[in-house]
């Protein structure tokens, strides 16, 4: 889906949604397998819908050089990757070798690299728990990036693991921007 | 907006007005002076859980049983005391953290993991010390407390906040040594050596701290420690785990925290950097320092003083941005510890041998982590 539509929070620049995406292990098929990530669905879910909202707004990769550069990713977890989190807890409290990996999977942001090597993005890289809402965060975090002059445009993933039944492991994208594009 | 990216709409000077921090030479900032300028690194063989399944056995070991909660809080106050702000300021200030997800939180049924979000921590300070609310907590490893101090001065600079405490804490667990273990990223000759031929990888060290930053003349009294005149981001757009070979992400991040400063590469005496001691950080960190200052790239003093403190992954920036602060204050540029001799990929001006005596007025601090992610931070003398 994709809707552009302005985002207007208090005091500060609305921001345009330029593109958006969502998926849900309740109702959309398994995401790609990514390779070197093989310990929990985490990462191949963030790559999935960082995809699909791109591709919404720009068909195919590479995204053009002039705003690939400004442009920022923001993920967004409250919880993280607990799949991995226990692969690795395990290999401690059980004494077993760990996969090697675990070495590049146990960091949050490592899937980032896939995203933006393919899409050719090169603004700041963060992964964030939000303290709040995590929507509201994410777009308060945008727009601080946008306003400060450290983005131009800024691609939100936010993402939860299952933890419990009727909570299924989902994730969603957004594209922002303070400008309005065509 | 600026449409040519650079800084924003608005910017208010940035101060930074209290400090503390815990290491492998111990508690507070008096501790690690005395050992980061000693030239000693402070790696110990690890006591805090079995290392005969890792490949090596040492880290920088704080002395003594740690508890990164108890640590968090008590040198978060020791910064908010040292910054003298008032019970008004502090309500007034919201807390920022950069930590990893709790080991603890993996091991309990997924029923109770719900309710213990990474951002706990922060919550959990922000109220026990009087401040202003949970901010956001950083997660992205070892740019993680760079990214937290960078959205701090953003908070201020934009006008949002008058002051942003940041905290940030990493100790050194069983987790970390094995997923680094299982990565071969630990140096097996038990010294970490940044930017040296012959370096074999990593070592981890314990880093807990806080620092406050406050908008400059936001309140009488205050007194600067330094100013954070500028900060950058970028990324590699290159890989999973591996820095781009050509530096892209992080002189990018270099090129826009100086512009934001606005300053150039020759008004820089002195460069604290990421300097993992790995094979593929230090040359693709070399390379983004000649790619961000060209001509002057071997004329900057360059340390990492990973060298003697360790990594410190999610408070590694918290940690170097402290040393920063020293730095200006001593007039005194810590070693690049652990060196055996010169790199050809590492052709850069070192600190070598003994602390180097320079009256530095802007420094720059130095990290990037997997993903691709780069930070860069300008800290300018008071």
């Amino acid at each position: 889906m994709t809707t552009a539509e302005n985002t207007l929070t208090p005091d500060s620049l609305p921001l345009a949604v330029l593109a958006r995406a969502s998926w849900s292990a309740a109702s959309d098929e398994r995401p790609p397998n990514l390779p070197g990530f093989t310990a929990s669905p985490f990462a191949p879910i963030i790559a999935h819908v960082a995809d699909l909202c791109l591709k919404e707004r720009y068909k195919e990769p590479p995204v053009p050089p002039e705003r690939a550069e400004w442009t920022a990713m923001v993920l967004v977890s409250q919880l993280g990757d607990m799949a991995t989190e226990a692969a690795v807890v395990e290999s401690v409290d059980k004494g077993t070798k760990a996969s090697p990996l675990l070495f590049f999977q146990s960091v949050p942001s490592a899937v980032l690299g896939v995203v933006s090597a393919r899409w050719n993005l090169g603004g700041a890289v963060i992964t964030i728990s939000p303290a709040g809402d995590p929507l509201t965060e994410a777009m308060d975090l945008a727009q601080l990036l946008i306003e400060d002059g450290s983005a131009k445009d800024v691609l939100l993933v936010l993402v939860e693991l299952a933890v419990r039944e009727g909570l299924p492991n989902h994730a969603s994208a957004l594209l922002v921007s303070a400008e309005e594009l065509p | 907006m600026n449409n040519d990216g650079g800084p924003g709409r608005s910017s208010r000077a940035v101060a930074v007005t209290g400090m503390a921090v815990t290491t492998g030479y111990g508690h507070g900032v008096d501790a690690l002076r005395e050992g980061i300028w000693s030239g000693e690194p402070a790696f110990v063989p690890v006591t805090r859980f079995d290392t005969s399944r890792y490949e090596v056995g040492v880290a920088a070991q704080a002395p003594g049983a740690l508890d990164l909660d108890s640590e968090l809080i008590t040198l978060t106050e020791e910064a908010l005391k040292q910054a003298g702000l008032s019970e008004n300021e502090r309500a007034d200030a919201p807390l920022v953290m950069a930590r990893h997800a709790d080991p603890a939180v993996s091991r309990l049924p997924r029923a109770e993991q719900e309710s213990r979000p990474i951002s706990d921590t922060a919550r959990w300070l922000s109220r026990e010390l009087g401040l202003g609310g949970a901010g956001r907590t950083y997660i992205n490893a070892c740019v993680a407390a760079g990214t937290a101090i960078a959205e701090a001065a953003a908070l201020i600079s934009s006008g949002r906040n008058d002051r942003v405490v940041v905290a940030a804490g990493h100790l050194v667990d069983a987790e970390s040594f094995t997923t680094f273990n299982a990565g071969k990223a630990l140096a097996k000759d038990g010294r970490l050596r940044p930017f040296s031929s012959g370096r074999k990888g990593l070592l981890l060290g314990d880093g807990v701290g806080a620092v406050v930053l406050e908008a400059v003349d936001s309140r009488t009294g205050m007194r600067p420690l330094a100013r954070l005149t500028g900060w950058g981001m970028a990324g590699d757009a290159h890989h999973v785990c591996q820095p781009h070979p050509q530096g892209l992400g992080m002189a990018r991040a270099i090129t826009r925290a100086l512009d934001r400063a606005g300053l150039g590469p020759a008004d820089l005496d002195y460069v604290n950097a990421h300097g993992t001691g790995t094979p593929y950080n230090d040359s693709a960190e070399t390379a983004a320092l000649h790619r961000a200052f060209g001509e002057h790239a071997e004329h900057i003093p360059v340390s990492s003083t990973k060298s003697m403190h360790g990594h410190a992954l999610q408070a590694a920036g918290l940690v170097e941005f402290v040393i920063c602060l020293l730095a200006l204050e001593l007039g005194s540029l810590p070693v690049n510890s652990g060196y055996l001799g010169p790199d050809p990929d590492c052709r850069l001006d070192l600190v070598l041998g003994s602390a180097r005596q320079v009256e530095a007025r802007h420094v720059l601090n130095l990290n990037a982590a997997f993903g691709g992610a780069n930070t860069a931070l300008v800290v300018s003398a008071a």
